[in-house]
């Protein structure tokens, strides 16, 4: 079993239960525990080289949408073969899968959370309507068991020519809500998938931890609400149940729809309660 | 009771005693860093209510002697009220008395309240925003007149079986960038605090113009407020 076997199975367990989510591979995690001798650059290095192999082009993508691809990733910032990856530095293997498994045990209290949020909001009688923001799903391994798939290879290849120690692991999967303004996410399923997903993982000596990726708020652009209020709904919402929310991303939906003189603090439409990330 | 309905008592109990105070709601603040001190205060007594109640959360990392300063504490509603009022008129003193130009703000208070109760699985609650309470412009509050208000507040929430606390967010001082006024002076007005009310104050954030060129007397707003070490480490 490895992450491209997993990758499957969540693709087509959410078309199976027609959830509203996209499913997102989050690649490689490159973990370096030593902070004072590796630097976050010497580590982008490599991850640069590992992006230049990318070249494999895909026939059945035709040559000018591969390249119109490209060049939107070349406008966001991105590596023309962008792979999906992720850094931590100054953590430990072991730090890791502690804080995923103190993290998986929060998403057990997420549907009262969210309870506690509906009533916050009424209290305040504030226009917002909640949705799951969406959820990760984290792989384990137990001590001896390799969970890899070929991209790791390819950088575990290039760390060793290197010489630099650093491990690589998968990140897990992201499965988020479609878009603004899209139906909610049922929890009860994405618990289901995990059920499903257990026992076929645990033969092979690995284990799956669900985390949330937090809450969405959304209103009306019209409705004219300070961006300060969600933030103060994240406070409460943290000291009161004790898992560290903060408010950010937030967004006015399409240009077209935004009229002169609106504010993005006064007419955003949605803004995302963040909880905090083990790496 | 709601910690809004204990807000309305406190406004109720202050209009009966007759005192020249405003309760002024405050709106969500924007800058919530600036409060970090006292929302880490905050969570500490929470944790520790929670404990009493339905939940147990322990912050990682947290030492259990940071509990046992704050839990000392956590049972006296009105207590950082008084307190403030006596900050507010020591702060009035030194800077007459020093004839410093500087003006500060109160940050006001927030309020948590624990119904003893309650059967949900988290029985704390957190008021919006916060409040302040504003005398009326050139009226005078005399201290056993606020203690009258306290002492019957305590024993309304003590009626109703409710835990309540105040926490104050302390004051912000500002400046013009041109006043000649070192920020180790602030942190001595925090000390003095200290030394002459016995309240653990300490300098919190500051703020420059333009911080690329900050200098030791160039700030323009700094905030001091209540420790998280609650009391004096002497």
């Amino acid at each position: 079993m490895n992450p491209n076997d997993v990758d499957a199975f969540l693709r087509s367990s959410v078309t199976d239960l027609e959830l509203p989510v996209t499913v997102f591979n989050g690649g490689p995690l490159l973990i370096s525990a030593d902070d004072s001798t590796i630097s976050r650059a010497d580590i982008e290095g490599i991850v640069q080289q590992w992006m230049e192999l990318d070249s494999s082009e895909n026939d059945e993508i035709p040559h000018e949408v591969q390249e119109w691809l490209a060049s939107v990733k070349e406008s966001y910032g991105l590596h023309r073969n962008h792979r999906d990856h992720s850094i931590s530095i100054g953590k430990t293997i072991s730090q890791i899968y502690e804080e995923v498994e103190r993290f998986a045990l929060d998403t057990e209290r997420i549907p009262e959370v969210r309870e506690i949020l509906k009533s916050l909001i009424a209290e305040q009688e504030l226009p917002i309507a909640i949705f799951y923001r969406g959820f990760e799903i984290i792989i384990l391994a137990d001590d001896g068991t390799r969970y890899h798939n070929g991209e790791m290879m390819e950088l575990e290849t290039l760390l060793k020519k290197e010489g630099l120690d650093i491990h690589v692991l998968h990140s897990g999967f992201r499965l988020t809500r479609t878009e603004t303004g899209s139906s909610d996410i049922q929890f009860s399923k994405i618990q289901e998938i995990v059920v499903l997903l257990q026992p076929m993982l645990k033969k092979y000596g690995l284990r799956v931890k669900l985390l949330s990726e937090g809450f969405e708020l959304e209103k009306d652009q019209e409705n004219r609400i300070n961006i300060a209020e969600a933030k103060e709904l994240a406070l409460r919402l943290t000291l009161m149940t004790g898992i560290d929310f903060s408010a950010g991303g937030y967004g006015m939906g399409l240009k077209k729809d935004v009229k002169q003189g609106w504010t993005s603090e006064i007419n955003w439409n949605s803004v995302t309660l963040f909880t905090r990330r083990y790496y | 009771m709601t910690p809004k309905d204990v807000k309305e008592l406190l406004k109720i109990l202050i209009v009966e005693e007759g005192l020249p105070i405003d309760v002024v709601d405050i709106a969500p603040s924007r800058g919530l860093s600036k409060h970090s001190t006292t929302e880490a205060r905050i969570k500490d007594v929470i944790t520790q209510w929670n404990k009493d109640g339905k939940i147990h959360v322990i912050p990682p990392g947290r030492p259990e002697i940071m509990e046992f300063y704050v839990k000392t504490d956590a049972d006296s509603p009105a207590k950082e009220l008084l307190e403030a009022s006596a900050v507010e008129a020591l702060l009035e003193s030194v800077i007459a008395e020093q004839k410093l130009a500087i003006h500060f703000t109160d940050c006001g208070l927030r309020l948590i309240t624990f119904a003893e109760d309650d059967t949900t699985g988290y029985p704390v609650k957190v008021l919006h925003g916060g409040f302040r309470l504003e005398k009326w412009v050139g009226s005078e509050v005399e201290r056993s007149e606020l203690e009258a208000v306290v002492h019957r507040f305590e024993a309304s929430l003590k009626a109703n079986r409710l835990k309540a606390k105040m926490f104050h967010r302390g004051f912000q001082l500002e400046k013009s960038v041109e006043v000649e006024m070192a920020l180790s002076q602030v942190k001595e007005i925090a000390e003095k605090i200290d030394t002459t009310l016995g309240i653990n104050y300490v300098l919190n954030t500051y703020e420059y113009a333009n911080r690329d060129e900050a200098s030791e007397t160039s700030w323009t707003s700094a905030s001091i407020c209540v420790s998280p070490w609650r009391f004096p480490r002497r």
